[in-house]
C-alpha cells in the first residue's frame, strides 16, 4: 500500500518537474496555436493540456461533425462553439478575468475535439462520452496530480433552445455565473464583403429607380397590386405565419415507422410551417373564385349581350358560374378535410 | 303612387325592425349554453374581479368606488383599484341594475345582470356592425344585415361574451364599433357632431378597456394614409381634430389612464398626425394664396425643417423622461421575441400566444377566405372610407396572428369584409326580377331560362353556406366556448341521465370562506386570485391584477424553493393556507404542475442566484414528475403539496398514476411536508389547501420536530400516525 503511494507521489513529482502542468500563459500559448482560439485538443495533446495545477477554468467541447455520423446538433453548434471562445477572447486577450484586480485572476479557455477515428480516439475514450456534443469543464486547481484529468464536470448543453445567438447567450449567461466572468458578450466578427454589397446595390437601385421613373411610379400607384399585397398578407397572417415565426416550427413532420412525410400535425394550437402554405393557397383560390363569381362572370356575359349573341350570353354565364362554383365547393370541402385532420371531432363535412 | 312608396316604406322598416330583433335574440341565445347546462355562474378569472368590483360599487356608490383602496388583495401591499381599473363596465351594469331595481321596479340580483351583461351587448354590437357596414359600403342594406348577422354569432366574439364572463371586453367591443361608426360618419360628413360623437363613444371605450389604444392608433392611420395618398380636405381636418381634442381631453379623466395620452409613446401617433393635419390645414391656405412655384420652394423647406424637428423632439422628449417607453405589453407585438426574454409573465399568459391557423378557422369558418375577397373589392373602389377597412383589416391580422387575444378585435372586421364580398355576390345573383319582368327580358325563350337558373343556383349555394356557418357557430359555441371553467363537466353521467358535475374549485373556496379565520391570508398562484377574493373572500397575496413583478415572483419563489426556504419566505408575508391546483387525479392539464415552470422562470428573473430553471429538469433537459425528476423538483414545495400522499390513494399503496403527465409517482420519492399541513383535499383532488403551521412552541424548526417524532414512533411510542382532519361546521356569519 505504502509503495503504491510511494509511486504515485513519484510519478507526479516526475510529471511536474518535466512542466507538464499548464499555468495560464502555456494555455494561452496553446489557444493561439487552435483556430478561433479554441485548443484542439488529440491524442497526443490532451494529457499535457487537461492535466496539472492552472488558474482558470477549461471547457472542453467533445463534438462530432462529420456528416456520416448525422449529428446535426454538433454541425449547428460548432460555429456557436467558435463564437463562443472568440467573444471570449475579444474582451479578454489573455484569457484571463480582467477586471478582478484583486490578485484572483481566474482565466477561461476552450478546447475541443471534433470526433476522428485515428486522430483523438483517446480523448473520446477518456471522457467515456456516450453521446455527442458533450461539453464538460475543468476548475482551476493547485493539485498537480495526475488525477487533474478526472475531475471534471458536465456541463449541460441548452439542446432545446433556439439555435444561434439564444443558445450562445445561456451558454455565456451560464459561463458568467457559475465562473464568476466578467464582461462577456457576444461578439461577432464585421462581415465588411456584405457591406460593400449591399451599399452597392442599393446605389444601383437608386440609378434605376431614376431611370424608370414612370414605370416605377406606375407601380408603386397600381391599385391593383397594393390590393394585392394586402390580401395576400392578410391571408398569410390570418394562416399562423407569426405562429411558424415565433415558434420555429418545423417545416413538416416524420409520419413515424413507414418514414412517410407528414404534412398535418393533429392538435388546435400545433402547426407545421407547411401547413401555413398549404391552407393559403386554400384560402387564396376560395378568395379568388368568388371574386371572379363577382367580377367576372358579369362581365363575359355582358360582353356577348353587347354583340347581341343572347344565348351564348346565357350559356357561357350558366358555364362559367357552375365552373366556378364547383370550385369554390370543391376546395371548401377540402377545407373541411383539412380541418378534421387536425381536429377529428369536427362534425362538419361537404364532400368524402 | 304616394301610398304604395309608404306603404312599401313601411314594410320595410317593419321588416328591419324584426331582423334586428331576430338577430339581437339568435345573438342572445347562443350565449347562453353555459347558463342552461350549468347554472347562472361568473366564469374563468377576470370576471370574478369585475364582479366583485361591480358588488362594491352597488353596496357603496360611485364616489367610494372610485376612492376604493383593496387591503385584501396584494398583502401586504394592497392595491389602489379605484384608480387602477377600467371603470366602463362595472359603473354600466351598475347603472343598469340600478334602472332595473329603483325605476322598473324589477328586483334582479347583481350577480344576474353581471352574468347575462355580455350576451345582451352583444346584440347592441350586432346593430352597431349594421350601422357601421353601411357607412362604410355605400348604404349597403345586405352588406348591413349579412355583417350584422355574423357578429351576432361569429364564435371569435363569442368566445369572449357568452353569459358569465362579465369581462372588459364584453362592453369593449360594442363601443368599438360604435366608435367607428361614428368615426366614419364624421370623416364622410366631416360634421362637427359626429366627431363629437365618436369622442365621446371613444371615452367610453377608454374608461372600459384598455384596448381602446387600438383605436387610438387606428384612426390616426386612417387619416395618415389619406395623406399619403393626396385626400386631403376640411371634412377630415374638422372630424379628426373634434375627435382627438374632445377624446385625448375626456379620455384624460379617468384615473388609470391619466396622463399616458400626452405621455407614453403609443399615443403619440394621433399626437403627431394632429400635428401634421395643422401643417395640411395651413400648406392648403397658402397654396391658395401664392404661385406654383413659390409653393413648391415653401413645400421642400418646411418638409425638411419639420423631419428633423420631429425626429430630434421625439428623442430628445424620450431621453429627458418627459414621454415613457413604449409599455411592454404593446411591444412585445412587435418584436416577438421581446416578451419571451424581458418579461416572463407576459409570456405566460395564454392568451398572449401566437395563433395557429386552425383557431381562425375556428372562430370565423368561411368567413375567413370571403375576408380577403372583400377587401380587395373595397381596392377596387377605394373610397376614404374603404381605406379604412383596408387599414383596420391588415393590421388588425398581423396583430390577430402575434397574439390569440386579439383575434377579438379581428372578428368584427372580418365579419364586415366577409359581408360586402357576400352582398356583391347576392347583389349580382340573388336579383331575378329584371330578368323576369318585361323590360329587362333582352334574352328570350331558353337563354333567359339558363340565366335565371344560374342565378338561382348560385345564390342558393351561398344561402347553403350560410347555413352551414351557423350550425358551425353553434357547435362552437356549444362544444369549446361555453364551459365557466369554475365548475367543469365530467363527462360522465348519474343514472338519470344528469350530468355529473366537478366542482372542486367552489367546494375549496367555500372551505376556505367558512372555516378559515376573516383575515386568513391564501398564498396561492396568481392565477386564483381574482377566484379567492370573489368566492372565499379571503386576503390573497397575488392576483390576476400582475401589477408587481416582484410580489409574483416571491410567490413562485416560495413554490419552487426548499421547504425550510419557503415556510420562511411565507412566515414573512403571514400567510396561513397555502393553495394548490392539482390536475394529477383528474387529468385537468391547466394544473399547477404544468404552470410551476413559469413560476421558476418568474422568480429566476429576481433571484437568478437562488432558482435555476436547468435545475428543475432531469439531466437530459426533460421536464419530469416520476422517479426521474431532479432532487431540486421533488424537493420544491409545489411538487410535495401537489403529491402529498397521493400514491397511496390508489390500490397499490406504493405507485400512483398522474393522468396529466402520465407518470408513476412513488411514495419513496414524494418526501414528507414538515412545516405545512394538509389542511383540506377537495373531492376530486382539483384544489389542495395547507395549512402553515404555527410556530413551534419549544422554538425548535419542525424538521427537527419532524425527525424527533419519527424517532420515538420508532422506538415504540406512538406508531399510527395522526392525521388531524379539520373539523367542518357552518361558521354564522
Amino acid at each position: 500500500m505504502k509503495l503504491l503511494h510511494f509511486l504515485q507521489l513519484l510519478c507526479c513529482f516526475y510529471l511536474a518537474t518535466l512542466g507538464q502542468c499548464l499555468s495560464n500563459e502555456r494555455l494561452l500559448k496553446e489557444a493561439k496555436k487552435g483556430r478561433n482560439n479554441v485548443i484542439k485538443l488529440t491524442d497526443k495533446n490532451y494529457k499535457r493540456v487537461l492535466q496539472g495545477a492552472r488558474d482558470s477554468y477549461l471547457v472542453v467541447f467533445l463534438t462530432a461533425t462529420q456528416d456520416s455520423i448525422g449529428c446535426s446538433l454538433c454541425q449547428a453548434m460548432e460555429p456557436e462553439y467558435d463564437i463562443l471562445a472568440e467573444s471570449w477572447f475579444k474582451t479578454h486577450p489573455k484569457g484571463e478575468n480582467t477586471l478582478k484586480n484583486d490578485g484572483d485572476k481566474k482565466g477561461l479557455f476552450f478546447a475541443k475535439a471534433d470526433f476522428s477515428a485515428g486522430d483523438n480516439h483517446e480523448v473520446f475514450q477518456h471522457f467515456q462520452a456516450q453521446q455527442v456534443p458533450m461539453m464538460v469543464v475543468f476548475s482551476p486547481t493547485q493539485d498537480t496530480s495526475l488525477q487533474t484529468i478526472n475531475t471534471f464536470q458536465q456541463i449541460n448543453i441548452p439542446a432545446q433552445a433556439q439555435p444561434g445567438d439564444p443558445r450562445i447567450q445561456m451558454l455565456i449567461n451560464s459561463f458568467q455565473h457559475y465562473f464568476e466572468l466578467e464582461n462577456y458578450v457576444i461578439y461577432k466578427p464585421v462581415n465588411y464583403g456584405s457591406k460593400i454589397v449591399t451599399g452597392l446595390s442599393c446605389l444601383a437601385s437608386i440609378f434605376l429607380l431614376r431611370k424608370f421613373k414612370t414605370i416605377v411610379s406606375q407601380i408603386v400607384f397600381s391599385k391593383t397590386l397594393w390590393g394585392l399585397t394586402s390580401c395576400l398578407f392578410i391571408t398569410v397572417m390570418c394562416n399562423g405565419y407569426m405562429f411558424n415565426k415565433i415558434r420555429k416550427t418545423p417545416y413538416a413532420g416524420n409520419g413515424g415507422s413507414n418514414g412517410q412525410v407528414q404534412y398535418f400535425q393533429p392538435g388546435m394550437q400545433t402547426q407545421y410551417a407547411i401547413e401555413t402554405q398549404i391552407v393559403t393557397f386554400l384560402y387564396g383560390t376560395l378568395g379568388l373564385l368568388t371574386l371572379f363569381l363577382i367580377k367576372f362572370v358579369p362581365k363575359i356575359s355582358n360582353y356577348y349581350e353587347n354583340k347581341k349573341q343572347f344565348y351564348n350570353s346565357a350559356l357561357s354565364y350558366m358555364l362559367t358560374a357552375g365552373v366556378l362554383l364547383f370550385l369554390i365547393f370543391f376546395f371548401s370541402s377540402g377545407l373541411m378535410f383539412v380541418f378534421r385532420m387536425k381536429y377529428p371531432q369536427y362534425p362538419f363535412k361537404l364532400l368524402k | 303612387m304616394v301610398d304604395k312608396i309608404s306603404l312599401l316604406k313601411t314594410v320595410s322598416t317593419v321588416l328591419k325592425v324584426v331582423i334586428f330583433i331576430c338577430i339581437i335574440g339568435a345573438a342572445t341565445s347562443a350565449r347562453l349554453f353555459s347558463v342552461i347546462r350549468f347554472e347562472s355562474i361568473i366564469h374563468e378569472f377576470d370576471p370574478w374581479f369585475n364582479f366583485r368590483a361591480t358588488k362594491y360599487l352597488v353596496a357603496n356608490g360611485f364616489h367610494k368606488f372610485l376612492n376604493w383602496f383593496d387591503d385584501r388583495t396584494w398583502y401586504p401591499l394592497g392595491r389602489v383599484t379605484g384608480g387602477t381599473l377600467y371603470p366602463g363596465l362595472m359603473t354600466t351594469s351598475g347603472l343598469v341594475w340600478h334602472i332595473l331595481n329603483n325605476y322598473l321596479g324589477l328586483p334582479i340580483d347583481i350577480r344576474n345582470v353581471c352574468v347575462l351583461f355580455a350576451p345582451a351587448f352583444s346584440g347592441l354590437t350586432a346593430i352597431a356592425t349594421y350601422y357601421f357596414t353601411k357607412a362604410c359600403y355605400h348604404n349597403d342594406e345586405i352588406a348591413g344585415f349579412l355583417s350584422a348577422g355574423f357578429i351576432a354569432i361569429a364564435p371569435g366574439y363569442i368566445s369572449r361574451s357568452v353569459a358569465g364572463s362579465y369581462d372588459n371586453e364584453a362592453i369593449a367591443i360594442t363601443l368599438l364599433m360604435i366608435t367607428f361608426f361614428f368615426w366614419i360618419k364624421a370623416m364622410k360628413t366631416g360634421s362637427i357632431a359626429w366627431g363629437t360623437f365618436a369622442a365621446l363613444a371613444y371615452f367610453y371605450m377608454v374608461s372600459a378597456w384598455g384596448g381602446y389604444v387600438f383605436i387610438t392608433n387606428i384612426i390616426p392611420l386612417h387619416i395618415f394614409i389619406l395623406l399619403l395618398m393626396g385626400r386631403y380636405n376640411h371634412k377630415l381636418y374638422s372630424a379628426y381634430c373634434t375627435w382627438y381634442c374632445i377624446g385625448t381631453l375626456s379620455s384624460m379623466q379617468i384615473p388609470f389612464v391619466g396622463f399616458l395620452p400626452i405621455r407614453s409613446n403609443d399615443h403619440m401617433a394621433a399626437l403627431g398626425v394632429f400635428g401634421l393635419l395643422q401643417f395640411f390645414m395651413i400648406g392648403d391656405y397658402i397654396k391658395s394664396k401664392i404661385s406654383n412655384d413659390n409653393f413648391k420652394v415653401f413645400l421642400k423647406t418646411s418638409v425638411l425643417l419639420l423631419i428633423l424637428f420631429g425626429v430630434f423632439g421625439v428623442v430628445g422628449l424620450t431621453y429627458f423622461g418627459l414621454i415613457a417607453p413604449w409599455t411592454g405589453r404593446f411591444y412585445s407585438l412587435w418584436d416577438t421575441d421581446y416578451a419571451k426574454i424581458h418579461i416572463p409573465i407576459i409570456a405566460s399568459v395564454s392568451e398572449h400566444q401566437p395563433t395557429a391557423w386552425p383557431s381562425f378557422f375556428f372562430d370565423t369558418q368561411f368567413l375567413i377566405w370571403l375576408f380577403p375577397c372583400g377587401v380587395f373589392i373595397l381596392f377596387s373602389e377605394l373610397q376614404d372610407e374603404h381605406v379604412f377597412i383596408i387599414a383596420y383589416s391588415v393590421l388588425c391580422s398581423y396583430f390577430a396572428g402575434v397574439m390569440v387575444r386579439l383575434m377579438l378585435t379581428l372578428t368584427p372586421i372580418i365579419c364586415v369584409s366577409a359581408a360586402i364580398a357576400l352582398s356583391n355576390v347576392f347583389h349580382g345573383y340573388l336579383r331575378v326580377r329584371n330578368d323576369l319582368s318585361g323590360q329587362g327580358m333582352k334574352l328570350k325563350g331558353f337563354a333567359n331560362f339558363f340565366k335565371i337558373s344560374t342565378k338561382l343556383i348560385v345564390s342558393s349555394t351561398f344561402l347553403g353556406y350560410l347555413y352551414l356557418f351557423v350550425h358551425h357557430c353553434t357547435w362552437v359555441t356549444s362544444n369549446a366556448y361555453s364551459s365557466p371553467s369554475v365548475v367543469l363537466l365530467s363527462g360522465q353521467t348519474n343514472e338519470d341521465g344528469s350530468p355529473v358535475y366537478i366542482d372542486d374549485f367552489r367546494e375549496a373556496y367555500a372551505w376556505l370562506r367558512f372555516n378559515t379565520k376573516e383575515d386568513a391570508k391564501v398564498a396561492a398562484w396568481w392565477d386564483y386570485g381574482y377566484q379567492i377574493g370573489g368566492m372565499a373572500d379571503r386576503t390573497t397575496l397575488v392576483d390576476n391584477n400582475t401589477w408587481n413583478n416582484t410580489h409574483i415572483a416571491i410567490v413562485g419563489k416560495a413554490m419552487a424553493s426548499p421547504e425550510k426556504k419557503a415556510y420562511e419566505i411565507y412566515k414573512q408575508h403571514d400567510v396561513d393556507y397555502v393553495l394548490v391546483v392539482f390536475g394529477g387525479l383528474l387529468g385537468y392539464s391547466g394544473d399547477d404542475i404544468n404552470k410551476f415552470l413559469w413560476m421558476v422562470r418568474i422568480s429566476e428573473g429576481i433571484w437568478p442566484e437562488e432558482i435555476h430553471e436547468p435545475n428543475y429538469f432531469t439531466a437530459d433537459g426533460q421536464y419530469r414528475v416520476d422517479e426521474a425528476a431532479s432532487e431540486t423538483m421533488k424537493n420544491s414545495l409545489m411538487y410535495k403539496m401537489c403529491y402529498h400522499d397521493f400514491p397511496s390513494l390508489f390500490g397499490n399503496s406504493q405507485e400512483g398514476n398522474d393522468r396529466v403527465r402520465n407518470a408513476k409517482i412513488k411514495s419513496s420519492h414524494v418526501y414528507d411536508l414538515d412545516y405545512f399541513e394538509e389542511a383540506f383535499t377537495s373531492e376530486n383532488w382539483l384544489v389542495r389547501i395547507y395549512k402553515v403551521k404555527d410556530l413551534d412552541p419549544e422554538g425548535r424548526s419542525w424538521k427537527e420536530v419532524s425527525d424527533f417524532e419519527k424517532e420515538s414512533s420508532a422506538t415504540g411510542g406512538n406508531s399510527r400516525r395522526v392525521v388531524k382532519k379539520p373539523k367542518i361546521e357552518p361558521r354564522l356569519l
